[in-house]
């Protein structure tokens, strides 16, 4: 059982010394102990470690009500709360029950807004699992006061408390038990003799549902998915078999990779980068983009397309170098065991999948996966093909141009600066969670963070969001000053890699400087803390002027400017005002 | 199997789970003796010896048992084996 394979690997595990540590605590009304061992092993194989704090048995109500108690002294990063349905069944079914559900959600929701204001903490909870007995049997659901039509009401409810708190997710435990069987994940005797949430086999499936979200909250999401063509894309070989041979078709297995292409569509809707890594020659690989009456991807729909001899770790580097993304934000699909087992090898940071020997059952074992975690969206993941295209025409007229001052006139570049606001937060929380080399500080800030420094006005938090002739590049710029013992701190700086070089560093610079200056500020510091990405813009400050104060805890450096030591700097950006 | 074998394979699964030091269990046992047997160890101890034995506890007997005295007597319950 794997269960007891992961029980032995945690009683002695030895947190590697790189993880990142994480503050999370555990409330549930069911029994937290079995799922908290999980975490500690699986955690660990995510390069974090956990500080768990575990609160007593169905003890939400006691903990977050009391400003002093455990949980608050605990200083949670995270609040995991695990609900459980059989919990509640007792005094749903002693009321009324459309009484009871409006209570309890009215409960649950205070009691997490007191907790998010108390900690600031990212909260992620379940919701339920459809309970087992309907006294109406199919006629259930049309009965307003049965124990089914309360279930779903309640998993309506916790949904819209997710949309309405800031900072929490929901954990859909449902879909996630239904996709492995109900009958199956419920143990009623592990509930009655343990309260325990669900049988021991499911319990490492429980545990790693938690900590992919609270890995998509750290910003480890997937942007790009890589696939190969031949029996992957379609079934046969291109090269031998032909347009009219290769199997893409209503029935049959030529529909299931139809299926895939389907769902690498709606991912790339979705914001998704797709790119082609084929052993093939180009003019066979592109056929079927173009000719074949049943293809649902077309080479538009690609960021990249390679198709060549080369080795595909090699080519996969190629892509990453093109779309400038990390290698761990990349998914790679391949029907063949040598390449995935070449691709695993060499660039162990890529996910990839191991997929069936026969194409009906890819998309199972994709799903079964859950890669596309996210924690928040944002107009600007829908247009991010587009971004990325666009992009590509720029770089053919910057060969044109003989210097970079010539070019980026060209570009008629226009910006916005903006304060954070209520329509800016998503997406400027989202960047703060996904940049990772030019990113200074890498605080990782959340939305109730950007909300508290929106709300202060000794602090400046801004945004620049940048268009030129060929479109917008959207929101690619965050930075909070704050004020601090009379200097400005530049706290958090981060920009988008799209647009380096363009001038948006020495226009943001600018305008925090006009702020110190509005302030009555002498001196501007700014905080750089290397990571294991950010190398890229260790020397920032000292390209501006700035000098190297100290460097606190051993981690952060601090560089600073006199105010009246710096001059506007220039750049080919004109501002306008936010319409 | 017998009953010498029943105590050998339960002797492992003690020490596999409960980390448990000696080399012989005593049936007057329970987890008043063996540090690592807390009621969280329990439920996997004996989920743990349901598979290896191949069995399946009822409710009634996973609340009853409380020493390796029990343990031993749900077992050749369950194998049908008698003492």
């Amino acid at each position: 059982m794997e269960y007891l394979k992961l029980l032995k690997e945690f009683k002695t595990l030895i947190p590697k010394s790189g993880n990142r540590t994480l503050r999370v605590a555990i409330l549930g009304s069911c029994s937290t102990q079995h799922i908290t061992r999980l975490l500690h092993v699986l955690a660990d194989k995510r390069k974090l470690t956990l500080e768990l704090y575990e609160a007593p048995f169905d003890s939400l109500v006691a903990e977050a009500l009391d400003d002093k108690s455990d949980l608050y002294q605990f200083r949670p990063e995270y609040v995991v709360v695990l609900n459980q349905f059989e919990a509640i069944k007792s005094q749903l079914l002693a009321q009324e029950n459309t009484h009871f559900v409006k209570d309890w959600l009215g409960k649950q929701e205070q009691l997490l807004a007191k907790l998010i204001h108390q900690t600031n903490a990212v909260v992620i909870q379940t919701n339920f699992i459809a309970p087992p007995e309907r006294v109406f049997g199919n006629y259930e659901n049309r009965i307003d006061n049965s124990m089914g039509m309360a279930f779903r009401d309640l998993n309506h409810g916790l949904l819209e408390i997710s949309k309405s708190l800031n900072n929490v997710h929901l954990l859909d435990l449902d879909f996630l038990a239904s996709e492995i069987g109900r009958r199956s994940w419920r143990d009623e005797k592990l509930w009655l003799t343990g309260k325990l949430p669900c049988s021991f086999e499911y319990l490492p499936a429980y545990a790693n549902a938690i900590l992919d979200i609270i890995s998509a909250s750290l910003g480890k999401v997937i942007k790009c998915v890589i696939v190969d063509l031949d029996n992957t894309l379609w079934g046969g070989v291109i090269g031998d078999d032909g347009l009219s041979g290769i199997r893409l078709s209503e029935d049959g297995d030529g529909n299931a990779f139809i299926q895939l292409q389907e769902f690498l569509s709606a991912l790339k809707n979705r914001g998704i980068l797709l790119a082609v890594c084929s052993k093939n020659e180009l003019a066979n690989a592109q056929l079927p983009f173009e000719e074949h009456p049943h293809m649902k991807l077309k080479k538009d729909d690609f960021a990249v397309f390679i198709a060549n001899w080369e080795d595909k770790a090699s080519n996969i580097q190629a892509i990453q170098k093109t779309l400038n993304i990390g290698l761990d934000s990349m998914v790679f699909l391949d029907d063949n065991p040598f390449e995935r087992n070449l691709v695993k090898g060499l660039l162990p940071e890529v996910q990839v999948p191991e997929l069936p020997e026969d194409p009906a059952l890819y998309l199972r074992a994709i799903s079964e996966l859950n890669l596309f975690e996210i924690t928040s969206f944002s107009e600007t993941d829908l247009n991010r093909s587009e971004l990325y295209r666009i992009e590509a025409q720029r770089n053919d007229l910057k060969a044109q141009f003989e210097n970079l001052d010539d070019y980026l006139d060209s570009l008629q570049m226009t910006a916005d600066i903006e304060r954070f606001n209520d329509f800016n937060l998503a997406r400027i929380v989202q960047l703060m969670l996904r940049s990772n080399q030019f990113n200074l500080k890498t605080n990782r800030y959340s939305e109730s963070d950007c909300i508290s420094f929106m709300n202060d006005m000794d602090c400046a938090p801004f945004t620049i969001s940048l268009c030129d002739r060929y479109g917008s590049h959207g929101l690619i710029c965050v930075s909070v000053v704050k004020i601090q013992n009379s200097d400005a701190i530049i706290d958090e700086f981060l920009m988008s890699c799209r647009v380096l070089k363009r001038g948006v560093e020495e226009l943001a610079l600018n305008h925090i400087f006009d702020f110190a200056r509005s302030k009555n500020i002498k001196r501007v510091i700014g905080l750089y803390e290397p990571t294991d990405k950010n190398s890229m813009v260790k020397d920032f400050y000292q390209k501006y002027g700035f000098h190297l104060l100290d460097t606190q805890d051993n981690a952060t450096e601090r560089w600073v400017l006199e105010v009246s030591h710096f001059q506007a700097l220039p750049n080919h950006i004109t501002t306008v005002k936010p319409s | 199997m017998n009953v010498t074998e029943i105590n050998k394979k339960l002797l492992n699964i003690f020490k596999d789970i409960l980390d448990y030091p000696d080399d012989a269990l005593g049936d007057h046992m329970t987890p008043a003796h063996i540090a690592e047997w807390d009621s969280i160890n329990h439920i996997t101890l004996i989920m743990e010896i349901q598979s290896e034995f191949g069995i399946v506890f009822t409710t009634l007997e996973i609340k009853a048992i409380k020493s390796v005295g029990d343990l031993q007597d749900a077992i050749l319950k369950h194998l049908s084996i008698s003492r």
